[in-house]
């Protein structure tokens, strides 16, 4: 079937990435993503929310193409940026095309500096002076000014996350795909990290694809979210509509009417939605 | 005795004949840190770079000896940059992922493959550059007590050019952290636009450039032919492996170390033990990896939790 770019982006107006019915397979034929419509408003903030193993991260590098260095491919639906096909493109082309990815579990270049690791992100893509784009980023994390010699290796959990992101920025993409960037840190770092992207998203005009297992925190700062399951898009809304679902209270809050969730009711709940969708 | 002018003597000769162990240990360390590939070729393409270099200065495209030579250098090295790219394409990009052995079998591989053309193309005989003695005066420069071959000047000359400008590129520019990226996590690095396989195509570039090169101050001191090969490797790896095996710098000083210490304790233990300079890189190498098992600057990864 011929699908006109053309056609898709003129029926969306304002969505510049859609992401129609992905299915994502990697070798030897593991189906991991199973048919996921997403569409994303420029210069918003998207939640992707789900437990372990859901496929959120997966979304995220389908998008960024770092599946293909896994092994992992689009194998049905499409996935479109600024009116032109970008599935299973090569990652450093989509990075190219203004889509930058930051892996989930903060991978620093440990035996860079820290100001040579955010260099690092400019490769390729120097949009100005590098000199002007490090005070573009210190500007958003100046803690990582005053480390700037130290191996970034050496960095604090929160410090190297905040690292990571800076290096995403200094390129200055169109799209951050950002992967669980709470994990394991504490939680006013944690605030102060989320603060800094709504910051940036605010300023920058930066659209932010947010993969977390932190639900509130990330409705807290986004525009819309989806929940993931088992690789489908089991609901969807704005973040208003997701805190007051009583499923999202149940399951990803805690705060509803099961109260603290046992591993047999996450189960049973898990096999009423895969029926449904 | 030995006279204190003649050990001087030896010191700077072995420093000298250092620089070029560290500019073949440069190959070989540039390709293992970037790349992952342990090139036991390296010898065979110091030696194919001596060839080459002896065929465009039988070509004599400039009448000036000195500049003749430089001229075939040059051409030598262009022609290497197409010799990366067929080997990174048609040998090495198919077998990315592959197990460590499958790689360094493959460098085996090439090594052959090279050594045979050289073979094929020139045969085994002895060979020298043309005009050689033009090019480099029999007659030493002499500096007070020193006597240093011309072949020598060159060699610290072009190895300091050559470490000064790879220096200054991998260290201080936005292409030579990149790089360094792409070897720390090539992952991270294309999901910021570096193109990996790009990465390890400059790599191959940078380490056939080198050994090329190393070729022309080899094929002067020792004659062109198959001797190069084992020549090549035999100081490479250990002056690599020294230094530390995945830094540049670190290649440098283990090609000084070895150096030095085959032109002074080598050449002397071989009055008594005849062949025994040819051991010592290995005898140094073993005591190194003894104390350092990381050699003298390798890294040393950052565990931190
Ligand atoms: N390269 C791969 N090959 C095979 N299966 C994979 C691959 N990558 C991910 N998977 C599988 O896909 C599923 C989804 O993984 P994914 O990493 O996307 O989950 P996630 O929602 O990000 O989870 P987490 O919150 O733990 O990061 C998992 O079952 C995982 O085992
Ligand atoms: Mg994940």
């Amino acid at each position: 079937m011929f699908i006109s770019p053309k056609l898709t982006r003129d029926a969306m107006p304002g969505n510049f990435l859609i992401l129609n019915n992905v299915e994502v397979t990697f070798d030897p034929f593991i189906l991991v993503i199973k048919g996921v419509s997403m569409e994303v408003e420029k210069g918003s903030i998207v939640a992707l929310l789900g437990a372990n193993g859901m496929g959120k991260s997966t979304i995220l590098k389908a998008i960024s193409g770092v599946i293909r260095l896994e092994r992992g491919r689009v194998t049905k639906g499409y996935i479109e940026f600024n009116g032109r096909r970008i599935e299973n493109m090569m990652p450093d082309a989509v990075a190219r095309l203004g889509i930058t990815y930051v892996h989930e579990g903060r991978h620093v270049f440990e035996e860079l500096t820290v100001e040579e690791d955010i260099l690092s992100g400019l490769y390729g893509r120097r949009k100005m002076d590098p000199k002007d784009a490090l005070e573009f980023v210190y500007n958003y994390f100046p803690r990582l000014k005053e480390r700037r010699k130290i191996r970034s290796g050496y960095l604090s959990g929160g410090e190297q996350q905040m690292l990571v992101i800076a290096r995403a920025l200094i390129s200055q993409p169109d799209v951050l795909l950002l992967d669980e960037p709470s994990l394991g840190l504490f939680p006013s770092v944690i605030n102060e990290i989320f603060d800094i992207v709504k910051k940036i998203n605010e300023y920058e005009g930066l659209t932010v694809i947010l993969a977390e297992q932190n639900v509130k925190k990330a409705l807290e700062i986004a525009d819309y979210g989806y929940v993931v399951e088992g690789g489908k898009i089991v609901l969807d809304g704005t973040p208003e509509k997701l805190m007051n679902n009583p499923d999202v209270q149940d399951y990803y809050l805690g705060i509803g009417r099961a109260g603290r969730i046992s591993y047999q009711d996450v189960k049973s709940y898990k096999r009423r939605k895969r029926w449904i969708s | 005795m030995v006279e204190a002018s003649s050990i001087l003597n030896a010191v700077i000769i072995g420093l000298a004949s250092g620089t070029i162990y560290g500019v073949m240990a440069l190959s070989f360390v540039l390709l293992y840190r970037i790349a992952r590939v342990v090139n036991i070729a390296v010898g065979d393409m110091v030696l194919l770079g001596a060839y080459l270099i002896l065929f465009f200065a039988e070509l004599h495209l400039v009448p000036n000896p000195v500049l003749n030579i430089l001229v075939a250098a040059l051409l030598a090295s262009l022609l290497s940059v197409a010799l990366a790219l067929f080997t990174e394409r048609a040998l090495f990009k198919p077998l990315y992922g592959q197990p460590v052995l499958t790689l360094i079998m493959m460098t085996v591989a090439l090594g052959l493959l090279l050594r045979g053309a050289t073979i094929i193309g020139w045969g085994t005989t002895l060979r020298v550059f043309p005009n050689q003695n033009e090019i480099w005066p029999l007659h030493p420069l002499e500096i007070g007590p020193v006597k240093l071959p011309y072949v020598y000047v060159w060699s610290i000359t072009g190895a300091l050019l050559i470490f000064g400008a790879f220096l200054y590129i991998f260290r201080k520019t936005i292409f030579g952290i990149a790089m360094r990226a792409v070897s720390l996590d090539p992952e991270v690095a294309a999901a910021h636009g570096i193109t990996i396989s790009k990465m390890y195509i400059y790599s191959w570039i940078i380490a056939y450039v080198a050994a090329v090169l190393s070729g022309l101050i080899l094929g002067a001191i020792n004659g062109i032919n198959i001797i190069i090969s084992d020549l090549g490797l035999s100081r490479a790896l250990p002056a690599a492996l020294i230094g530390g095996i995945d830094s540049p710098s670190g290649a440098l000083l283990g090609g000084l170390i070895l150096g030095l210490i085959e032109h002074t304790l080598g050449t002397y233990l071989n009055i008594y033990l005849p062949g025994i300079r040819d051991v010592i890189p290995y005898l140094v190498l073993l005591v190194v990896l003894i104390i350092k098992p990381y050699g003298l600057f390798g890294t040393v990864r950052i565990e931190r939790v």
